[in-house]
């Protein structure tokens, strides 16, 4: 056996496992991604190791009717309110136009956000931090031009508060609440029942409805009108069903 | 699946010289044929500056998002992973901040290329991790992917220093070639990625029913969006494009790979990000999806459009020659001086910007007063959602859809149908939402009410405009919870018919 065959039976052997490393690799790798596509899929083991986050791609998980914005807020023992994020150091914005804080849906690390601002600020004396929620209908974000396809009216923007963290003044966490969004969703089936047609009671109608109703065949206004017993939902003078003003 | 230009070494030669390859063969064929890695080199080049733009802005911040000497938001403690990952001290947060801007600029040009790319690979995906609130997002995970790919390839033997300084002699040597996998990796990783997005739009019932994108294209979280703003006046259209971007994300895996079908799916692709970028304020996420784009790109690619510039370029190439052996030496204690230097400078710098402002002559700052009135509408407890909160929008047109008005208009004939839809914010109770008529004068002429159960977004009425209403002014009144929260004005002229006909002038 020369020194050649000694050479190319090393590069031969070296090959192989190079081989054998790369297809361990391959196999590794889309099998981590074919885990995260299958646990995706079956809704499995998604939350259950931040590596998830690196082989699950829920990118679009969902956009509510509402805006949203924290407020982290300080109760100096001067009985004045301070604001505590962002930092009075910065303005820092990371995707848009709105400061870091805002983008701790689950409120994980207002806590640090607090302490930091604390220890890098010549703050007053604290009674109590505050984390409240602010929510608002996005239909109040659309630009005028669109906001007038939708509405006459002019914009009254409405804004929804909610506590959602008490915390004592070294920043632990001392009460936690659900958000407001979470509330409304509860008290959507469980608090609110079907609210009753204010109009519909047959004994009259409200002063507001009945004020703008047009006297018809010589009746004062305000009467309603017969509809023979039926149920249809109009009070345009039945003439001809099939050509009045009809709605479905 | 292979496409054409890579080159077989002689054991895949020998396999593809069997008659019938065989799915095993295939496979070989597939991440094992010898190509230049040309696709990985513009990778290599292109994703290190959209970084760099993401890390140069947060540089200031290191002291403040990624160390214990500020508000670190590690990503593992919302999985329940408490101190996974070390959180390094400010300095220490500054040196990595800093060498990772180095690195960066070293994995672009190709200087030390491996160990360029393994360190943006280390401490941009640590740094990352710890800061989940205004660094790490997905493109973020698809970043740190392709910087792992191009870890294990040889993305930094064309088009680079490393290239250069392999020069021995005057003549360029062939381009050297390697095995595709970690190009092929890098194409299968998106299309995986847009397989795992379907399946999340699926998982959404109301992704198909365009309101989700609706309120989407209204979120102001990400940059500006005028355009998605102006799209909401068109939901057919947004329902259309989101059929056709599921039905892309998954032909994507199956079609991407050659012929017509590689390049309609990579402009579709384009097409698809760029619109993220116009309708949903994504500025960095459509970039970084599209460098992977460039793992597409192969040998016969670069021959193509090489031939093609030729024709322009009547000069022939500048030679370059090679470097002197002593500067091999020289530049190879340059690559870790120059580390070690920009680190020096970096915490230099930072000590002198001073970020919490400790070190300025009043002092650390004040923090900020809030008007007590403000404090004070804040603690109000207001659960109970307004009517007028709860009605999106009033919206009429000449038919229906997808479920949705279209022929937005407020002037009607008489004969003529308008369809009255209001569209209601989620979540709302089991509601009773009427759509009234009103003359000019707000009389009631008509009134219609419908139950509008909790998972429903939309209330639809039909109004049949009878010649018997007097052309003129109207309005539609929508009431919820026993209060008008809507109202909108409509004109009815006369039947087109009914109106004579001009003189004719002879």
């Amino acid at each position: 056996m020369g020194a050649n065959d000694v050479d190319s039976g090393a590069r031969g052997w070296l090959g192989r496992i190079k081989l054998w490393a790369v297809s361990m690799v391959i196999v590794s790798y889309l099998g981590s991604l074919g885990y995260g596509i299958v646990c995706h899929t079956l809704n499995f083991n998604t939350a259950s190791h931040p590596a998830m986050y690196f082989v699950v791609w829920d990118m679009f998980c969902g956009w509510s009717a509402y805006a949203n914005r924290l407020h982290i807020i300080g109760e100096g023992e001067d009985g004045k309110y301070y604001e505590l994020a962002p930092g009075p150091w910065t303005k820092f914005t990371p995707f848009g136009d709105l400061t870091r804080h805002h983008y701790d849906p689950f409120l994980n690390h207002s806590s640090d956000i607090v302490r930091n601002c604390l220890k890098h600020t010549r703050a007053k004396p604290m009674r109590r931090l505050l984390v409240i929620e602010e929510y608002w209908a996005k239909k109040y974000n659309l630009p005028d031009s669109v906001w007038t396809h939708f509405f006459d009216e002019a914009r009254q923007k409405h804004s929804y508060f909610q506590l959602r963290q008490v915390m004592a003044p070294c920043g632990t966490i001392v009460r936690r609440f659900p958000s407001w969004l979470d509330r409304q969703n509860q008290l959507v089936v469980s608090a609110q029942p079907l609210p009753s047609h204010p109009d519909s009671n047959s004994a009259g109608l409200s002063s507001e409805i009945r004020s703008t109703m047009r006297p018809l065949d010589g009746r004062t206004s305000g009467l309603i009108p017969s509809l023979g017993g039926g149920s249809s939902p109009s009070l345009f003078p039945p003439v001809d069903f099939e050509r009045a003003p009809l709605a479905q | 699946m292979a496409d054409p230009a890579p080159e077989l070494n002689q054991t895949a030669v020998d396999a593809l010289r069997v008659p019938r390859r065989g799915l095993r063969g295939s496979v070989r064929e597939f991440f094992l044929a010898e190509e230049v890695p040309y696709g990985l080199a513009l990778c290599r080049m292109v994703l290190p500056p959209i970084l760099l733009y993401v890390v140069l802005r947060r540089w200031p911040h290191a002291r403040e998002f990624f160390s214990t000497d500020g508000a670190s938001a590690p990503l593992a403690n919302n999985y329940g992973y408490f101190n996974m990952l070390p959180v390094p001290s400010g300095t220490v947060a500054v040196i990595l901040m800093t060498l990772l801007v180095v690195l960066l600029v070293t994995t672009m040009i190709g200087w030390r290329t491996r160990i360029s790319v393994i360190g943006c690979l280390v401490i941009y995906t640590h740094l990352n991790m710890l800061d989940c609130l205004s660094t790490f997002t997905k493109y973020s995970v698809i970043a740190s992917h392709v910087l792992l790919l191009l870890s294990f390839s040889h993305c930094g033997a064309v088009w680079s220093v490393d290239a250069w300084l392999a020069r021995r002699g005057a003549t360029p040597p062939a381009p050297p070639r390697f095995p595709a996998w970690p190009r092929r990796l890098m194409q299968l990783l998106i299309g995986l990625i847009y397989l795992g997005a379907a399946i999340t739009k699926i998982h959404t019932p109301t992704f198909f029913s365009g309101d989700q994108l609706r309120f989407w294209l209204m979120t102001d979280v990400n940059n500006s969006n005028p355009m998605g703003e102006q799209l909401t006046l068109y939901p057919v259209v947004v329902v259309t494009m989101a059929y056709i971007s599921v039905v892309w994300e998954i032909l994507f895996v199956f079609l991407s790979w050659r012929g017509h079908g590689r390049w309609i799916m990579l402009l579709l692709g384009v097409g698809f990000h760029l619109g993220t970028r116009q309708t949903l304020g994504l500025f960095i996420f459509p970039l970084v999806s599209m460098v992977t784009y460039l793992a597409f790109i192969n040998a016969e690619d670069v021959a193509r459009w090489r031939d093609r510039l030729a024709r322009f370029r009547r000069r022939s190439d500048p030679e370059i020659a090679p470097l002197a052996p002593i500067w091999h030496q020289r530049l190879a204690l340059a690559f870790p001086a120059t580390l070690l230097v920009t680190a020096v400078l970096g915490v230099e710098l930072e000590h002198q910007l001073d970020p919490y402002g400790l070190r300025r002559p009043q002092g650390p700052h004040e923090l900020v007063e809030i008007d007590p009135d403000r404090v004070e509408a804040m603690l109000e407890s207001n659960s109970v959602i307004r009517p007028e909160d709860l009605v999106h929008s009033l919206e009429m047109g000449e038919m229906l859809i997808g479920g949705y008005v279209v022929g937005h208009k407020r002037t009607f004939r008489q004969g003529e149908k308008l369809f009255a839809q209001c569209t209601l914010n989620p979540p709302h109770p089991d509601l009773m939402i009427e759509c009234n008529l009103h003359d000019s004068d707000n009389r009631l002429l008509d009134r219609v009410h419908q139950v509008v159960p909790r998972e429903a977004f939309r209330a639809n009425f039909l109004y049949v405009l009878h010649d018997a209403l007097a052309p003129g002014e109207y309005a539609l009144v929508v009431r919820c919870g026993g209060q008008e929260v809507v109202r909108r004005r409509i004109v009815l002229q006369p039947a087109e018919d009914a109106i004579p006909s001009a003189p004719v002038a002879n």
